[in-house]
């Protein structure tokens, strides 16, 4: 009975340190496997900006996409307490921000959204103001 | 990190000394099993105070770092007040040597805490603000609370914009998230340190009390065993760097299926409000710990007597209260997780194919929780097959009180059966989850049902009597 004993404590043991010896190398291929340690590198500059409410969210990933998806919940992360919205016709809060995946003309993406840029913090993060009508 | 540890030290003693003084007498006189009770019931406990302490003084608009110290102080002396007075005066150790046995299995179950420990650093320096919904919920949430008014209610009652927003599930139950906040207000800063060693600690404690409450009521090899399968499982290894609620709440079952057991044993008054404490944390910990605490105050009143239960309602009655409050008048949001009509609901229960996808899910689950020999359910076999079962009502006693935990998961199935969401989707990313928040009860469960390896050898010592069980002769002689 004791050997049992004796092999079920050692099984168990060994499993928790074959366990270890595996996540250490799965941890070294995912790091940062969101992108939130980065999001929140990128969108720190702004954060003063931003009010505790509705922040518009203007991209060029489709947020649908999953890379979309993770893209915005890395933002969220970063800037709350402001809440983030996907602007429309009907929802356009003052202030949104710009997470953009490569260089292009922000001025006249954020204008087709109804928005002018504010200002280019560089690594893909602008901030733009909603124009007024 | 040092800095981020504070708090939850904090949690850690105020819980200690609560819990201390609760079980003061049924505790046994070996300090080993005594901290390995005491401590992870403390953070339990002392975890639930402070987060329940934060998330009024957020609501009551009081939530700043002062405030928030001071009323940690005034718990911090509330509870040195109830353990003076439920003091422990034993001060001599254990009388009874400790067999060889038990030393190499204590050894055994703290290298394999370092291992898990180690694991949980390795994929924490990796991914240091935990998976997915952690940074999309858990977390999160913590940051709309630190932020003070308005932004605390855009967490967990964000307006509708009729658009996708950043905030999703704000109806969940607020203890964990709550939690992190309060380390974070105490700390003054929203690192990545605070939430990470608060999932450890819960994760730790699991272990901890499972290893310790079948040395405390039942066998101290058992118990270490229980232990050493938990750790050599993936719940631990998945669960605690994901910084989800899920192992909170399984700590929290655990803890109020243990006390209900003692107090249905021992007829002690706070052992049974120690459990309605524990309970009443786990419906403010995830929504399936409201699901919880309805069978188990169910099973309470069925099987413990009427004055007892009623302890146990007194204990669990405030984190109730506030489950409510949160849920009715605080929170808002639909999670479109159910169906509109019961008609849609109904004909999806009727559907024998979403019934083999469950089952499928959860055998698949339950295959991926270990391999090979050191498969946590092989181990438990063996067990089983050498110590064999206790007596008959033994065994029933402790599958009752282990209900509640077991009718989690028949919950859990009854919403993948009805679930709006894609079936398939909701089990890949959720059904180890849900098997994980009662994954250490069943192992509560499956041991203590075990025959105690100690009363098979009779080479070895027989477990400890508690302090209040070697009262009772003193106290015979002293009448005498």
């Amino acid at each position: 009975m004791l050997a049992t004993i004796g092999l079920v404590a050692v099984v168990a043991a060994g499993a928790a340190a074959h366990n270890w010896l595996q996540v250490e190398e799965i941890a070294r291929q995912q790091s940062d496997r969101y992108g939130i340690a980065m999001a929140i590198r990128r969108f720190q500059p702004v954060l003063e900006k931003l009010p505790a409410g509705p922040v518009g969210y203007i991209t060029d990933v489709d947020v649908k996409s999953t890379a979309g998806q993770t893209a915005f919940m890395a933002a969220q992360y970063a800037v709350a307490p402001a809440m983030l919205a996907i602007p429309t016709d009907t929802v356009k809060p003052q202030f949104a921000i710009g997470n953009f995946s490569r260089p292009q003309d922000f001025e006249a993406v954020g204008r087709a959204a109804g928005y002018r840029m504010l200002h280019d913090y560089g690594t893909g993060v602008i901030l733009f103001e909603r124009i007024a009508r | 990190m040092i800095v981020a540890l504070l708090p939850h030290l904090v949690s850690l003693v105020i819980g200690s000394l609560v819990v201390h003084a609760l079980l003061s007498s049924s505790l046994p006189r070996s300090v080993w099993i005594k901290l390995l009770v005491t401590l992870p019931l403390g953070y339990a406990v002392g975890a639930g105070l402070t987060s329940c302490l934060y998330f009024i003084l957020v609501v009551a608009g009081a939530g700043s770092r002062s405030v928030l110290m001071a009323g940690e102080a005034v718990l911090l002396a509330g509870s040195v007040a109830l353990f003076m007075r439920n003091r422990d005066d034993e001060t001599g150790t254990a009388t009874s040597a400790t067999p060889l046995h038990i030393w190499l299995l204590r050894g055994a179950f703290l290298l394999a805490i370092a291992f898990s420990a180690a694991s949980w650093s390795a994929i924490t320096s990796a991914n240091p603000h935990g998976d997915w919904d952690a940074t999309a919920i858990w977390n999160l949430r913590a940051k709309f609370l630190i932020s003070g008014d308005p932004g605390w209610r855009l967490g967990i009652a964000p307006p509708e914009l009729g658009t996708d927003i950043g905030v999703h599930h704000p109806t969940y139950p607020i203890l964990v998230s709550s939690a992190t906040a309060q380390a974070w207000t105490l700390t003054g800063t929203a690192s990545s340190e605070a939430p990470a060693l608060e999932s450890l600690f819960f994760a730790l404690a699991v272990a901890a009390l499972l290893a310790g409450a079948i040395a405390w009521r039942h066998s101290e090899s058992l118990g270490l065993l229980a232990g050493l399968v938990f750790l050599a499982s993936g719940a631990f290894i998945t669960g605690s760097p994901a910084q989800y609620a899920d192992i909170p709440l399984s700590l929290y079952v655990l803890g109020s299926l243990v006390a209900l057991e003692a107090a249905a044993r021992d007829a002690k008054p706070w052992l049974a409000v120690l459990a309605g404490i524990c309970a009443g944390f786990a419906a403010l910990t995830k929504n399936e710990g409201i699901a919880f605490i309805v069978f188990f105050l169910a099973v309470a009143a069925w099987r413990l007597p009427r004055r007892q239960s009623l302890y146990v309602l007194i204990g669990s009655a405030p984190a109730i209260a506030l489950t409510i409050v949160f849920k009715t008048l605080l929170s808002k949001g639909n999670d479109g997780l159910f169906p509109a009509t019961m008609g849609l609901a109904m004909q999806r229960i009727a559907d024998p194919s979403r019934w083999a996808q469950v089952v499928k899910g959860y055998f698949g689950a339950l295959l991926d929780m270990g391999s090979g020999i050191a498969h946590p359910l092989l181990l438990i076999a063996l067990l089983c097959i050498v110590l064999r079962f206790v007596p008959a009502p033994d065994a029933r006693r402790i599958l009752w009180h282990g209900l509640p935990a077991m009718a989690l998961l028949a919950v859990a199935i009854g919403v993948y059966l009805i679930t709006n969401n894609d079936l398939q989707w909701q089990l890949d990313t959720s059904v180890s989850r849900v098997i994980a928040q009662a994954w250490p009860a069943f192992l509560w469960m499956a041991l203590m049902t075990l025959r105690a390896p100690e009363s098979l050898a009779p080479a070895t010592v027989a477990p400890e009597p508690t302090r209040a069980a070697a009262e009772k002769p003193a106290k015979r002689k002293k009448r005498a």
